[in-house]
């Protein structure tokens, strides 16, 4: 069965899903690249679990307006409102005190309540809320054909578009001075680069699942890291880590029943990493 | 461009009025929550010259050079080629204090020089054969072109800084500013740093460069702005850095001898 998911002999469905996951993994390993150098990486887990709160709002909305709660644009809309929203309170708290410790109260406070709004949801016993929990942790069984193009194109997108600002984000990342010096706005390429972060959080929503993203955005990053010696190839060989564990994770999660697809990319990615850590050791560089 | 180098040759005809200059500050201050960093910081640096900027530790002078490149916001007026700073960067380097750059960043000596020809480059423009030349020469400036493909943290502090104003060359700019260009790098890169930065003042450059060492400011400056949160005195090294000026901004102790300084 698995071998038949690796294969793409699964079927249309989950041949689809496969490659889906692949090109968020793509997405996801190059935007890590960028955002670990940048040194944000903690943002981007303060932004996914800022999502749920949104997505429990965006459940209810619909249902409100007598529409199919679980409509997945839908969700990803109210997700990416409570992600900026956090987003933008990280930034307003840092100003306070230090960026993890802001963060880690955005993070913690966002996530309780979207988990409070979750259990309302369940109570409430309307709008087929069964199946919204796979947002925490990912599911790609029975996943919709629209999900999966949602995906695979949400990913494309993300990473042509990161290749293309790939020379500035490096500037920003390596000297910001500089960039600025250069007629590079670093604000600006911020800004940028954590809109492609949250594109890859949401459109990841039902692959790894908001808890695990963290996970995926940031283990291929930092193998690519002892590999190469350029931003780009950093970046590039990161995306194909993440495209390869997102792949496999994938089809493994689709093959075994109730496996949840986060932890097995996850897990994948990990496993990466430790052989890598193996074979490079430790370097500096 | 030709009409660059017009205007070069006609500031540097006549050295002595103040729009012949290639960077004036008027009032320059900035203040950090209640501290002053900055307390009306004024001085010009007329085109083709070569100053040191000395003072004592946090007289603010890496604060001056940020301020003048509008890197942090301070008060005051700041003309460069006689307009503003933001229109005249793309004429203007900037050679940063070692400390200030993260070194285990994987990039290789040729991508940090590549970063200075951006504005030649664009958004997404591709980096040409003759845009990779280009670098290699300015690599070659500083004697560093056979390290091009090395990663940055496995050079010398003295070779990394080497880097850094090749970086600065590659852009093409006429006004250099440097923090601190000396500091921890080995005797080869020193006369290195001085010989590329000499050459570039003597082709119409203006150089600016905070600078600790008293005892070279005579042999490598032509120029010295002596500063402690304001200006304390400016002018031509011989009139300029004298022990009386000295003692005003480092103390009485400091025993230098600033006509015996020029043997270094």
């Amino acid at each position: 069965m698995i071998w038949q998911a690796l294969l793409l002999q699964g079927g249309y469905n989950s041949v689809l899903v496969s490659l889906g996951a692949a090109l968020l993994g793509a997405a996801a390993g190059a935007a890590g690249a960028f955002l670990t150098l940048r040194r944000r990486s903690l943002m981007s887990d303060a932004m996914a679990h800022a999502t749920l709160p949104g997505i429990g709002l965006a459940f209810l909305a619909m249902v409100a307006l007598g529409g199919d709660g679980r409509f997945l644009p839908g969700l990803m809309l109210g997700a990416a409102l409570t992600a900026a929203a956090g987003l933008w309170a990280v930034q307003r708290l840092a100003r306070q005190m230090h960026e993890d410790a802001a963060t880690g109260a955005v993070l913690a406070s966002f996530y309780g309540a979207g988990i409070v709004l979750l259990t309302l949801i369940q109570g409430l016993g309307t709008g087929r809320p069964a199946g919204l929990e796979t947002v925490l942790l990912g599911s790609t069984a029975g996943m919709l054909r629209a999900d999966a193009l949602v995906i695979g194109f949400g990913g494309l997108a993300v990473s042509c578009a990161l290749w293309a600002l790939r020379r500035p984000l490096a500037m920003v990342a390596f000297d910001p001075l500089h960039a600025r010096m250069m007629g590079v706005n670093p604000r600006r390429m911020d800004a940028a680069l954590m809109a492609l972060v949250l594109a890859v959080v949401l459109v990841g929503l039902n692959v790894t699942g908001l808890i695990l993203i963290v996970a995926l955005l940031v283990t291929p990053a930092v193998t690519a890291r002892l590999w190469s010696t350029t931003v780009t190839g950093t970046a590039t060989l990161s995306a194909l880590i993440g495209a390869a564990c997102g792949y496999v994770g994938a089809a493994i999660s689709a093959s075994v029943p109730d496996l949840p697809t986060g932890p097995v990319i996850v897990l994948l990615a990990a496993g990466v990493f430790a052989l890598t850590l193996l074979l490079r050791g430790h370097r500096d560089g | 461009m030709a009409e660059d180098a017009e205007s070069r040759w006609l500031m540097q005809a006549g050295n002595d009025t103040a729009k012949d200059d290639a960077l004036q500050v008027q009032g320059l201050t900035l203040r950090y929550n209640d501290v002053l960093a900055l307390d009306g910081a004024t001085a010009r640096f007329p085109t083709g010259s070569m100053t040191a900027i000395i003072g004592p530790n946090g007289a603010g002078k890496s604060t001056f050079l940020k301020s003048v490149l509008g890197l942090v916001e301070a008060e005051g007026t700041v003309k460069a080629f006689g307009g503003p700073v933001a229109t005249a960067m793309p004429r203007i380097a900037y050679v940063p204090q070692r400390a200030a750059v993260d070194w285990s960043f994987p990039v290789r000596v040729i991508d940090v020089v590549l970063m200075g020809c951006y504005r030649k480059t664009g958004l997404l423009g591709r980096i040409d054969r003759r845009m990779a030349a280009h670098a290699m020469a300015a690599l070659a400036r500083v004697g560093m072109q056979d390290f091009a493909r090395r990663q940055i943290g496995a050079l010398s502090g003295g070779q990394q800084q080497r880097v850094f104003l090749a970086r600065a060359l590659a852009q093409g700019a006429d006004l250099f500013l440097l923090d601190e260009p000396f500091a921890g790098v080995d005797a080869a890169t020193e006369s290195a740093i001085i010989t590329v930065l000499k050459s570039l003042r003597d082709s119409g450059a203006t150089i600016i460069a905070v600078h600790h060492d008293l005892t070279t400011v005579a042999a490598y400056f032509d120029r010295v702005l002596l500063m402690n949160r304001r200006t304390l005195a400016e002018g031509p090294v011989a009139e300029t850095f004298t022990r009386a000026a000295l003692a005003q901004a480092y103390g009485p102790a400091l025993m230098l001898d600033p006509t015996g300084s020029s043997a270094a």
